[in-house]
């Protein structure tokens, strides 16, 4: 085959990712539930015929590698012969994409004169998808507590929809009408790619198109290659835990064991929990998402990504363990695994990368909703998203506040202003957490204060926190940031604390507080400039409690002036705390 | 009285005049811009004229004034004012992570620091509806905190001020009275739509630029007074329009890209009047390529726009920017990737070329290697070029990637096409425009040199080079009109009652418009109104902007349901009969219609034997690096009479700019003296 030419080369990757980002606007665009058009909780790309991806929109890191996975499921399931241009094919299988049943995905073959090139797929959050509780929950004990599952569903043949199954998704899922508009976007996005695709084919012709993957995804590989090749060989370890499963009240255990070896790299989960009861697990195909991201973060984090970084990536994970889930286990809550997985084999590596690997982020994803009638419509409603929180600090300068966790990337937070104009629900508090960034001569980054009053006459609360037997890290002596929470009715004499709760029942002028951790400091907290430590106390970021007791500085309550004396015998003494 | 008129556009590199004497036509005037003072490269422009400026009736210009402050952080400390409970609104911004694989990513710092961010306890309900009042006292003793802690300006921004400005106007009123001369901005004073952080974001903006733009147009109007200008100074804002200078300083974010707004808005009328409605327009300059979309002679708007990082709610010349223009660096990634942009030689050191210490290879360049460009006629020979220093830095990157000097050179030129029809994807197929119904508009000192080139690629019907492509922003302020615009939230099912509403609103902000349009000399039929209405299909949260008449009859009922749905379906690929749709905003664009010059040339024809224009010179230039060097005629674009047919190869120069003709190109000098290039079908 010959070689595409370098420029052609580069042409065609901004065709592709071009491609890529107007699938992402399309479906953002169309979509009707603000966790898409608002909070961008979905995917996008393009890939080649055996579900290499070529090119991805900014969107969620955490599909990076399963989304490849789900089309390399329905091309086994199916059988590339019987794929036929025109068809539009749905998956959620947690097994075999590994996330949970509410990913959905949908994909379109691309065909080019009769030959298949390749495929585009989206993968969107449905905010509900069937099960026992709506939105899901985080007790259930198997998969079909936990909702509708679709795999290599054949929703169109040739161009033709199936309206047998329409129906069933209809019938089995809360909020059809929503969800029938996502799904419709979903495929418009998909037509949309596959537009593109072929315009490409047609320009520049199949057999170049086809040489110029190949070449990219060659060169995606090399980069990575030449990164992993710069770390010194060698073992690495590093471990940390999420509270418990959901049902149980043990932590779970993650050890990641990664061994660098010339240009490859090798993560094994071996030792790690074995496969849960709740709703902690992880399809393998997450697991493998998981360490790519990983990956992508400490070697070449800024460059277009595609399959070829990963071909470096090893993984091993035993067949019982908790990040290899296996029928009927449940999983809807594997997210917060995967982002408790991210951030220790970036642990791990710390000492590979001379230590230029910031302190844990607040490492949870703080699920939470509400749902309940709205007095206003009659209507079912639901509110739910992600909520950001404090960022590790690093070697040189504090974390940075309340920012989406890992395993997201360009998602964002629904703005007050919407949640009150859709739900019965009122803001009362968006505000930065004091003292809640983990203590270092650099603080993390601070979590949120997030209250919401409820206005309806009853409502149910779901919420899903964890870190709090593991709290996020510091590093080079850098102290813990605090871990995430909600606490119903704040000041109040029935005030209640929450960690993990599928509907909790509230009454009219409830209030949920959803209060989020920060990241783990970096370096000794008594190396702080107290200058810097006046700063925050000025700026209420820390507590004159909090500058006496971690940093050793002894601020004057009403002037803010610094005792130097005082803080220079406190912090001979090592701090107060 | 005779019309005299000035426009003059502030650019990074070069700060542009353009003036229009009725009489006696058209000059063009070209200094350096002086970015610390940009009012000495304008008083500077203005002497070049060397004339008397009391028969000037116009003195429109664009500035950069207000995005320097910005990307420089030399604004002003200001004290943000909200509800409570949301005065880290500002800081959270909307927490995501674009760079979503670096973990040394940092958002952008808010402009507030968190000590001059304070709360009072009032509050709005989404409804409009007043929850808790807002205290007079409370606020004001903010105020005095915020002025004690040395704050030269103030944002007042409240929750749900989008649907009841009510405290937001009382706080208004309480600065004005109890703080005479204190400076600030209200999140509802000029956006006025929803989202907390986008509005607040503006809200800020403004009164962090606020004083540095008064001070500058104080400055620049007392400035050309005492030059002899004695007519009113009037600023370009990024909507395309015109405002008075002080009432413009009072919505300083609306200034941020008046430069791309006045260039887009010179190329839409200079299509119309060359028959051309539908345009792509691609200004290239030295650091930035700037495209935007003309459907059917109209302006592209869009409601938001980030600068630097920061959300700016305003209603915006809808322009795509991407880092690719004359200074574009060319360089190698560790993969072995050759990459262009998006990080630019700048002004200083400038292209290797320039001979002022480029040491990286550059997109000029690259020209300079080909032939594209004449080392001794750049910027009309008042800037000498040199060839050895362009190849010595091209030669590492050749050989690093298995090319000669010439492939590489013209491989960059393809790599920054490419960037640039991915740019102009983004503003035609991404919404619903398919490029072959566009005639493509190349303009800016470099945009000459790839028009004919990006017009094949995107298939675009023809390419044109204006006249004067440089100094096309500058023509553009000599073209515009003045302008209001208005908008207001309102959510409703789409039904005979929203129809009610809608047609009551529409007529208080043409009642509003007129009597605005009127104090700046506007009435009858030099007035325009233009209203529209954002709707979707409920449930939907984005929007469609469909015009609508003014009048709004019961027929529209329908009719406007229609147009929606066919808006979609065109948008989208997908429309659905059965849904019902709702509007969300209302909006009325009014224009004061400002009488034009005309600018199209008025010279004379070819004569009647038709005979082929005649080069000045011939020299050897690369076009595609298959063919090598071949040798083509050069022509001095001056000497081109209207009608005058030139066949590629050829190169045609002006004094700030070269168009490239690729062969199988021909160029017409058409109506307005405009140069016409046909695309070849047959060659791709």
């Amino acid at each position: 085959m010959k070689r595409v030419d370098p420029v052609t080369l580069e042409v065609l990757r901004h065709g592709f990712i071009a491609a890529a980002n107007e699938m992402r606007i399309n479906l953002m665009r169309t979509s009707y539930n603000p966790i898409i058009y608002e909070v961008l909780d979905f995917s996008v790309g393009v890939f080649d015929a055996r579900g290499n991806m070529i090119a991805q929109a900014a969107g969620l890191p955490i599909f990076l590698g399963n989304l490849g996975a789900a089309i390399k499921t329905v091309i086994a399931d199916v059988g590339l012969a019987e794929i036929k241009p025109g068809d539009v094919y749905m998956i959620n299988d947690t097994y075999t994409t590994g996330s949970h049943v509410n990913d959905v995905t949908v994909i379109s073959p691309v065909y080019a004169d009769g030959e298949l090139v390749g495929f585009t797929a989206s993968r969107a959050h449905w905010l509900d998808i069937g099960g026992k509780s709506p939105g899901g929950s985080h007790d259930c004990t198997d998969i079909f507590q936990e909702g509708l599952r679709l795999r290599s569903v054949r929703l169109y043949e040739e161009g033709k929809v199936n309206r047998s199954i329409l129906q069933i998704i209809k019938d089995n899922v809360r909020w059809p009408e929503a969800h029938m508009g996502d799904l419709r976007a979903q495929i418009a996005a998909a037509r949309t790619g596959e537009q593109r695709f072929l315009e490409l084919v047609e320009r520049f012709g199949r057999e170049t198109v086809l040489e110029a993957v190949a070449e990219m995804l060659r060169q995606g590989e090399e980069s990575v290659r030449q990164a992993i090749a710069r770390m010194p060989d060698g073992t690495y370890l590093a471990e940390g835990y999420l509270d418990n499963d959901g049902v149980g009240t043990e932590p779970l255990y993650i050890k990641a064991t990664v061994t660098i070896s010339g240009d490859e790299m090798t993560v094994d989960l071996t030792g790690s929990s074995e496969q849960t009861l709740g709703p902690l697990n992880c399809g393998l195909a997450a697991s493998v998402s998981g360490c790519r991201v990983a990956l992508k973060c400490a070697t070449d984090p800024l460059s277009p990504v595609n399959e070829g970084n990963f071909a470096p990536l090893k993984l091993i994970v035993p067949s019982n363990s908790m990040f290899n889930v296996k029928p009927p286990g449940p999983a809807f809550l594997y997210g917060i695994s995967l982002i408790v997985l991210i951030d220790v084999v970036l642990k791990a590596l710390a000492p590979a990368l001379g230590d230029a690997v910031p302190a844990a982020h607040y490492g949870d994803m703080a699920g939470f909703m509400i749902y309940g009638v709205d007095p206003a419509t009659g209507r079912q409603f639901i509110q739910q998203e992600p909520e950001g929180g404090g960022w590790g600090a690093f070697p040189d300068r504090d974390g940075e506040n309340v920012m989406i966790f890992i395993a997201d990337g360009d998602t964002r937070n629904i703005p007050a202003e919407v949640i009150e104009s859709k739900f019965p629900l009122r803001l009362e508090r968006y505000s930065l957490r004091e003292d809640s960034g983990g203590p270092g001569k650099f603080r993390g980054g601070l979590g949120h204060y997030r209250d919401y009053r409820l206005l309806a006459d009853e409502g149910f609360m779901t919420c899903i926190m964890d870190r709090s037997y593991c709290r996020p890290w510091g590093m080079s002596g850098g102290k813990e940031g605090a871990h995430d929470l909600v606490v119903v009715n704040p000041g109040t004499a029935g005030e209640k604390t929450v960690m993990k709760y599928t509907g909790y029942r509230l009454k009219k002028g409830d209030v949920c507080s959803v209060r989020t951790g920060g990241g783990g400091g970096y370096g000794d907290p008594l190396e702080r400039d107290p200058e810097m430590v006046r700063m925050d106390v000025i700026r209420e970021l820390v507590t004159l409690e909090s500058a006496r007791r971690h940093y050793g500085v002894v601020l004057d309550p009403d002037t803010s002036a610094i005792d130097w004396q005082a803080t220079a015998e406190l912090r001979r003494r090592g701090g107060a705390g | 009285m005779a019309q005299c008129r000035i426009g003059l556009d502030t650019g990074g590199t070069f700060t542009d005049l353009v003036l229009w004497d009725e009489a006696a036509g058209l000059r063009l005037v070209k200094v350096p811009s002086t970015p610390h003072r940009p009012d000495d490269a304008i008083v500077e422009a203005y002497q070049r004229l060397d004339r008397d400026g009391r028969d000037l009736t116009f003195f429109g210009h664009g500035t950069t004034v207000g995005l320097n402050a910005l990307i420089e952080r030399k604004g002003a400390r200001v004290g943000l004012i909200t509800t409570k409970g949301f005065r880290d609104v500002l800081e959270i911004a909307r927490f995501n992570r674009p760079d979503m694989y670096n973990l040394f990513y940092l958002k952008p710092r808010p402009l507030v620091r968190r000590d001059m961010r304070l709360e009072v306890d009032e509050r709005v309900r989404a409804d409009g509806s007043v929850a808790r009042a807002l205290d007079p006292e409370e606020f004001c003793s903010a105020v005095k905190t915020l002025l004690d802690l040395g704050a030269e300006s103030l944002a007042v921004s409240f929750l749900n001020a989008y649907a009841n400005p009510v405290h937001e106007e009382f706080a208004a009123g309480l600065l004005r009275r109890e703080f005479p001369g204190v400076v600030f901005a209200l999140s509802t004073g000029h956006a006025g739509e929803w989202r907390e952080y986008e509005r607040t974001s503006t809200a800020v903006l403004n009164a962090y630029l606020a004083p540095r733009l008064r001070d500058y147009v104080g400055r620049l109007s007392s400035r050309l007074e005492s030059a002899g200008v004695l007519c009113d100074l009037l600023v370009m804002r990024c909507d395309g329009g015109l405002y008075g200078a002080r009432a413009a300083v009072d919505n300083p974010v609306s200034m941020l890209f008046s430069g791309p707004a006045a260039a887009v808005l010179g190329a839409a009328r200079l299509g119309e009047e060359a028959g051309r409605r539908n345009l792509i327009t691609v200004d290239i300059g030295g650091t930035s390529c700037d495209v935007s979309l003309v459907a059917g002679g109209d302006i592209p708007f869009v409601p938001l726009k980030h600068v630097d990082g920061y959300p700016v709610q305003q209603q915006v010349v809808d322009v795509h920017s991407i880092g690719a223009g004359g200074g574009t660096i060319a360089w190698v990634d560790s993969a072995g990737m050759l990459k262009v942009g998006p990080a630019s030689a700048g002004a200083d050191p400038g292209p290797a070329c320039y001979g002022h210490g480029g040491t990286r290879p550059t997109v000029t360049d690259a020209y300079l290697l080909l032939g594209w460009i004449d080392p001794d006629r750049f910027l009309g020979g008042e800037f000498r070029l040199y060839p050895d220093l362009a190849a010595q830095v091209f030669e590492p990157l050749a050989s690093g990637l298995g090319l000669d000097l010439y492939q590489a050179a013209h491989g960059v030129i393809r790599i920054l096409e490419a960037a640039m029809a991915a740019a102009v994807r983004v503003v035609s197929v991404d919404r619903g425009h398919d490029p072959r119904d566009f005639s493509l508009m190349a303009f800016g000192g470099a945009g000459p040199l790839h028009a004919a080139a990006l017009a094949r690629e995107l298939g675009a019907r023809e390419a044109i080079v204006p006249q004067h492509p440089a100094h096309l922003a500058a023509l553009g302020i000599l073209l515009a009109d003045v302008r209001r615009t208005y908008a207001q939230t309102l959510v409703r099912p789409w039904n005979r009652e929203a129809l009610t509403e809608v047609r009551g609103l529409i007529r208080r902000m043409s009642r509003e418009a007129r009597r605005a349009l009127r104090s700046q000399g506007f009435s009858g039929p030099s007035v325009r109104l233009a209203a529209s209405i954002e709707m979707r299909y409920a449930g939907q949260e984005h929007t469609l902007q469909v015009g609508v008449p003014s009048s709004l009859g019961e027929e529209s009922l329908d009719r406007v349901a229609r147009r929606f749905r066919r808006l979609h379906l065109r948008q989208y690929s997908f429309a659905l009969e059965d849904e019902p749709c709702e509007v969300v905003a209302v909006r009325l664009d009014a224009s004061g219609l400002v009488e034009r010059p005309t600018l199209g040339r008025s010279d004379e024809a070819l004569g009647d034997d038709g005979s082929p224009p005649a080069p000045r010179t011939e020299r050897k230039v690369c076009f595609v690096p298959e063919d090598g060097f071949r040798t083509c005629s050069a022509y001095d674009r001056a000497s081109l009479l209207a009608g005058a047919r030139v066949q590629g190869p050829a190169i045609i120069e002006e004094p700030a700019s070269n168009t490239v003709l690729p062969p199988g190109f021909t160029a017409v000098v058409g109506p307005g003296g405009h140069l016409f290039i046909s695309t070849d079908k047959n060659r791709r």
